[in-house]
């Protein structure tokens, strides 16, 4: 084999992270190109020099008073009669999904990388510092258990609250699509899952060509998810999961605005639905400027327009009730932050057939901090769709978290859609994934469809 | 819980030893507060207890320092604005200030070190302290960090080249180090 000196191998040989497979390729390479080795001793003399550096820094302590609590804590759990953070049984489970998640991680692993899972090493033991206690805190009255986390998320505020009750067993209603609709526009039959959740439902594009989502999001339901999920193998409450703030958690590689006098640009674009057939899906892609101070535009909203000669039917995934007066007031845009919305539409029949033709615009108000007149970024969308595989990679992993999230939420809209196409799915649009939370987001699905989930 | 299951508190000391310390500098690191740091690595520790975890060895590493990530970049996040567009960017921030525990000398070895790595791009200097600080495999560095076994060994290769050229052109005498 032969191996290039920017090749990563040689500083996974260098570090001793390559198994006895691997690591003998790389000795065969070495003995064949002196280089090669001179480049594998300077890798080492880096490492062990930056190794040294960094022991060098201090090793911090908790506070005796830390310390304590938690040994009490431990202590108290341990005593008969205590309430048990969890039962026996739960314990076991927990430990099988456990090894689930560990198998899972191995073969994400084996399939990405070269490398195989190693022990930690020996490393030295850190030295404790002495003098740790000097600044102890003085009568902390408060137990520590009585506030567990100060920085617990709150989604009291982010509950989707119920939308207007549709009469589910009213056939008399014209139907669109695959859909059944009342005279109002509203779509009959799925619009609540089993557990009595409500979801935006399909509108009648006639009646309702317009519509508008909040731009202000919050990404703290899927930090609740992925916690619950990957932490505590527990599924969350179908309630606390918001399909907009799980879509919009991970960064995607919009365009920014080509003129430098705008702050936001909007795209819209799309792609067959993967699990309706004969519907499409719309993404609304907002992005802003890059540069800028902390706010590069203000009193943002963002409003959807269709045609109803094109679209029959719509309906916006996640946003879940009313927008709040805030949402309304609009938001403000930090430099380079983006936001995503996506729709599942049913085409007119022309629509579908005939030649691409505008089915709506999006359009983006807003106004520059320190100005009052009003800008806006508009897109027009046209009726050509790509099939889902060939849609680009931001576009297919957004659905993929869109799929998962009405997944947990046992959304009647989720069609034909299993975990399994969604762990596929988001598998294949990983893409570059810088801060790396795509990565993270299938490890969650991996261990949300082998430990909790029901087999489909 | 491992062991013989009759001394809890024993295990979690013994778990404490091992982890406390590498896992404060760790989120101390992320958060550059050592106050915040403290209470992070504090409610990592009561999760393993109320998990029920019966972890050991590479796992339990993993766990702990996946929770206590989870927990830090909570809390940088709530710094933030929460509103507004989605702010995918993570920061991490880089604490300068040096501890005072530190001694003297080992303190400017390790602000040179700092300084050099304060030129890494965040995941950069991220995988490095995960690696040659506390001592995390790539595999487990990629369990953590919910990258790839393949994109850690990238970033870490790329870091190290780009360390080699600092420590060239900043300091050619210095790198010689006296043994113990």
């Amino acid at each position: 084999m032969k191996i290039s000196k920017d090749n990563p191998l040689l500083t996974a040989y260098a570090l001793g992270e390559l198994d006895a497979g691997e690591s003998a390729e790389v000795e065969a390479a070495l003995r064949a190109d002196a280089s090669l080795a001179a480049e594998v001793e300077a890798i080492r003399a880096v490492a062990a020099e930056l190794e040294a550096d960094l022991a060098a820094e201090a090793t911090p302590k908790l506070l005796p008073i830390q310390r304590q609590r938690l040994l009490r804590q431990a202590a108290q759990m341990q005593r008969p009669g205590r309430t048990a953070p969890a039962p026996r049984a739960a314990v076991l489970t927990l430990r099988r999904r456990l090894l689930a998640a560990a198998a899972a991680l191995l073969l994400l692993g084996g399939l990405a990388g070269l490398w195989m899972l190693r022990g930690p090493g020996g490393r030295p033991t850190d030295t404790p510092i002495a003098g740790g206690a000097a600044n102890q805190p003085t009568g902390g009255g408060v137990e520590y258990l009585a506030a567990l986390s100060p920085y617990e998320p709150d989604f009291a505020s982010s509950t989707p609250r119920p939308t207007e009750k549709v009469d589910f067993f009213d056939l008399s209603r014209p139907t669109v699509g695959s859909l059944a609709l009342t005279e109002s526009g509203e779509a009959i039959g799925p619009a609540k899952g089993a557990d009595g959740l409500s979801e935006n439902p399909f509108r009648l594009a006639a009646r309702r060509p317009r519509s508008t989502f909040g731009m202000a999001v919050d990404i703290s339901s899927y930090l609740h998810v992925q916690q619950l999920i990957f932490e505590e193998t527990r599924l969350p409450d179908p309630a606390d999961v918001r399909i907009e703030e799980m879509v919009n958690y991970f960064p995607y590689d919009y365009p920014g605005p080509d003129d430098s006098g705008d702050a936001l640009a909007v795209r819209a674009d799309l792609a067959r639905c993967p699990w309706s057939p004969g519907h499409v899906l719309l993404r609304v892609a907002v992005r802003a400027r890059a540069d800028g101070g902390e706010v590069v535009a203000r009193d943002a909203t963002a409003a959807v327009e269709f045609d109803p000669a094109a679209v029959a039917s719509w309906r916006l995934i996640g946003f879940d009730g009313p927008l709040t007066a805030a949402g309304a007031r609009g938001a403000e845009a930090g430099p380079n932050s983006s936001l995503t919305a996506l729709y599942e539409l049913v085409l007119t029949d022309s629509a579908e057939a005939g030649p691409d033709r505008p089915i709506g615009a999006a359009r983006v108000d807003y106004r520059l901090p320190g100005e009052e007149s009003v800008r806006s970024a508009i897109t027009r969308c046209g009726s050509s769709s790509v099939a889902f595989e060939d849609a680009d990679a931001d576009f297919r992993f957004a659905v993929a978290v869109a799929g998962f999230g009405m997944i947990l939420r046992n959304s009647p809209h989720r069609g034909s859609w299993t975990a399994a196409d969604v762990v596929e799915q988001a598998e294949a649009a990983v893409g570059d994934d810088p801060l790396g939370r795509r990565g993270m987001f299938i490890s969650v699905l991996r261990e949300a469809r082998q430990a909790l989930l029901p087999a489909q | 819980m491992s062991g013989s299951g009759d001394n809890l508190a024993a295990w979690l000391g013994r778990v404490m030893d091992d982890h406390e310390g590498p896992l404060l500098r760790y989120a101390q690191r992320i958060l550059g507060d050592a106050d915040r740091g403290r209470d992070v690595v504090q409610d990592t520790f009561l999760r393993l207890l109320e998990s029920g975890r019966d972890l050991e060895g590479s796992h339990l590493t993993q766990w702990l320092y996946t929770v206590c990530r989870n927990r830090c970049l909570d809390i940088c996040r709530k710094d933030r604005r929460m509103s507004l567009l989605s702010e995918p960017a993570e920061r991490m921030q880089v604490g300068a200030e040096p501890s005072p525990d530190a001694a003297a000398s080992g303190r400017e070895q390790a602000q040179k070190a700092a300084a050099a790595m304060s030129a890494l791009p965040a995941n950069q200097q991220e995988v490095l302290r995960l690696r040659f600080q506390g001592g995390l495999s790539y595999k487990q560095i990629a369990g953590v960090t919910g990258l790839s076994v393949s994109n850690v060994g990238f970033l870490i290769h790329t870091a190290i080249g780009r360390l080699r050229k600092r420590f060239r052109v900043e300091a050619p005498g210095r790198r010689r180090r006296q043994e113990p």
